[in-house]
């Protein structure tokens, strides 16, 4: 499967001049506008933000993307590749499985970048770094196992891609991304931040990267709950509906 | 119905025989149903039912397909379009899921269905090579080892660093047929593709299949509306009509009657070299 993602990963950017670059361009555009709306135009302080608020959201922000794209492009997955699909014998798990590990390798590019910047606001390395890839794993095979379930679904019914991209757009507000986890505590939304399978990890990033503190047990819980039951969702769906996707992407 | 259709699960049941005497694709009773929906709101409609409404109606591709591709021989597939032929091959090749019977495979298959089949659009010629050998499995020191041999095949010259949306539909059929054939597969399985080539290419192609089966452990399965093309690379034929098999047999025999049929039947193409 890395083989083959790697192929993918390579060919997808061969065409375009700016190549993996457009990885960054993409992030800085949003970081920068989110900055601006809220860190600056609305100017509202967070007292559960103890660090610059650029470095909080992007703490957040990069995580969700990650997460969103895995989704996204993940659903997609079985579409874009019919081509290999419907003409090599390749299994289909492996198309997603490229989308994940080429938004793992975008995302520690991303977050190299984010220290370098962190590093002028004053967040210097902590113990608990050693612990920043885990969320990122748990949230990727989160993702892999939602992602196959609904790429093997859009095979069938291509509107499953859109009606997701409106979700995830809707999506980032219920996650403690833009604002901190206790913004939501009495919101009437509060429960949908809870039920988020990003809010987790997103929590868990911050408290590693920016407090340095290790996440408690129960964010853990939370966390790997959320990818065993992606897994099993994921790949029962892909096993009961896998016979035809061949023949309808 | 079949020559040779027997005994094959028994003999391979037998726990003293040795694997490489086996057959490298074995299929049993293979049949391909297409759900064939008039709206594709339909199918949504049979899900949330849980299959109590039925709103498709069946159509069968190919049905009880039995047949064996056997180490050192060249099986050809010859049938009218829409028979089926490219249903069964995309079933041996692994790549379309039965819909009953089974498939056993015990090897490694290239199918070369399409002539763009795993080409990137946006990479030249040789990155498509390294591009394609590792879609197709292989590791990149496999791929560098054998480029050089698939480029001199295809005869691209310094058109293999160009786009290859710049190739022409011949160029294609000979880096996809170099591409396949220089990774060396168990078994290679050809759809059509050799007929885009110029006689020169088809020549060093029929020439190099023909080396490729002679060792004992190779086979290759051409589909091909080409009797010429049939009646020089195989010993062994398999007839399809719609989607079932009438015949395995020698190729001489399988292609009389399959002539036959056609001349009764007025399905003969016009071109009176199509069946000779």
């Amino acid at each position: 499967m890395f083989r083959r993602s790697k192929a993918i990963f390579h060919a997808r950017y061969a065409a375009h001049s700016l190549g993996f670059l457009w990885h960054f361009i993409h992030p800085a555009i949003l970081i920068g506008m989110y900055s601006i709306v809220f860190g600056w135009l609305v100017r509202r302080d967070f007292a559960a933000v103890s660090v610059p608020y650029p470095v909080f959201l992007c703490a957040g922000l990069l995580p969700w993307m990650f997460f969103a794209e895995v989704l996204s492009r993940g659903t997609s997955a079985f579409r874009s590749n019919r081509v290999y699909l419907r003409k090599l014998a390749i299994p289909e798990q492996v198309f997603v499985g490229e989308v994940v590990l080429s938004s793992v390798a975008t995302f520690l590019i991303q977050f190299a970048i984010l220290i370098c910047f962190g590093a002028f606001f004053g967040i210097f390395p902590s113990w608990t770094w050693i612990g920043m890839p885990l969320p990122i794993i748990i949230l990727g095979i989160t993702g892999f196992g939602f992602a196959l379930g609904l790429a093997t679904v859009n095979a069938y019914f291509p509107d499953i891609h859109q009606a997701l991209i409106a979700i995830l757009r809707l999506a980032i507000w219920t996650a403690p991304v833009i604002f901190p986890l206790a913004f939501y505590a009495q919101s009437s939304i509060g429960w949908l931040v809870r039920v988020n399978p990003a809010t987790s990890a997103i929590m868990a990033m911050r408290l590693l990267y920016i407090d340095g503190v290790w996440p408690s047990v129960w964010i853990w819980a939370e966390m790997l709950a959320w990818a065993v039951g992606a897994m099993v969702i994921g790949v029962a769906v892909h096993r009961l509906l896998r016979h035809e996707i061949r023949d309808v992407v | 119905m079949s020559i040779d259709q027997k005994n094959q699960s028994v003999a391979e049941s037998a726990s003293l025989i040795d694997p490489a005497s086996l057959p490298i694709v074995s299929a049993q009773s293979l049949g391909k149903r297409f759900k064939l929906y008039s709206k594709p709101a339909d199918r949504m409609v049979e899900w949330l039912s849980l299959g109590k409404a039925h709103k498709h109606t069946s159509f069968w591709a190919v049905r009880n397909a039995t047949l064996d591709l056997q180490r050192g021989e060249t099986l050809g597939v010859i049938g009218a379009n829409g028979a089926g032929k490219t249903t069964l091959l995309r079933m041996l090749a692994g790549i379309s899921t039965p819909t009953e019977g089974k498939v056993e495979i015990r090897g490694r298959i290239h199918a070369l269905i399409e002539l763009r089949a795993g080409f990137e659009s946006g990479l030249n010629g040789r990155q498509n090579v390294r591009h394609a050998g590792r879609m197709l499995g292989y590791d990149s020191g496999y791929i560098r080892d054998r480029e050089e041999d698939i480029i001199e095949f295809a005869e691209l010259g310094p058109y293999i660093d160009q786009p290859i949306s710049t190739y022409s539909s011949g160029m294609f059929a000979r880096l996809s047929f170099a591409l396949m054939v220089f990774l060396d597969p168990d078994a290679l399985l050809i759809d059509e593709t050799l007929a885009v080539g110029d006689e020169a290419f088809k020549q060093r192609c029929y020439a190099f299949l023909d080396e490729f089966v002679s060792r004992e452990d190779r086979a290759a399965l051409i589909v091909s509306h080409s009797i010429m093309q049939i009646r020089r690379l195989c010993r062994r034929v398999v007839w399809i009509d719609r989607g079932q098999i009438r015949c395995v047999g020698p190729a001489e025999e399988v292609i009389e009657m399959y002539a036959r049929f056609c001349k009764d039947h007025g399905k003969a193409e016009k071109d009176p070299r199509h069946i000779q």
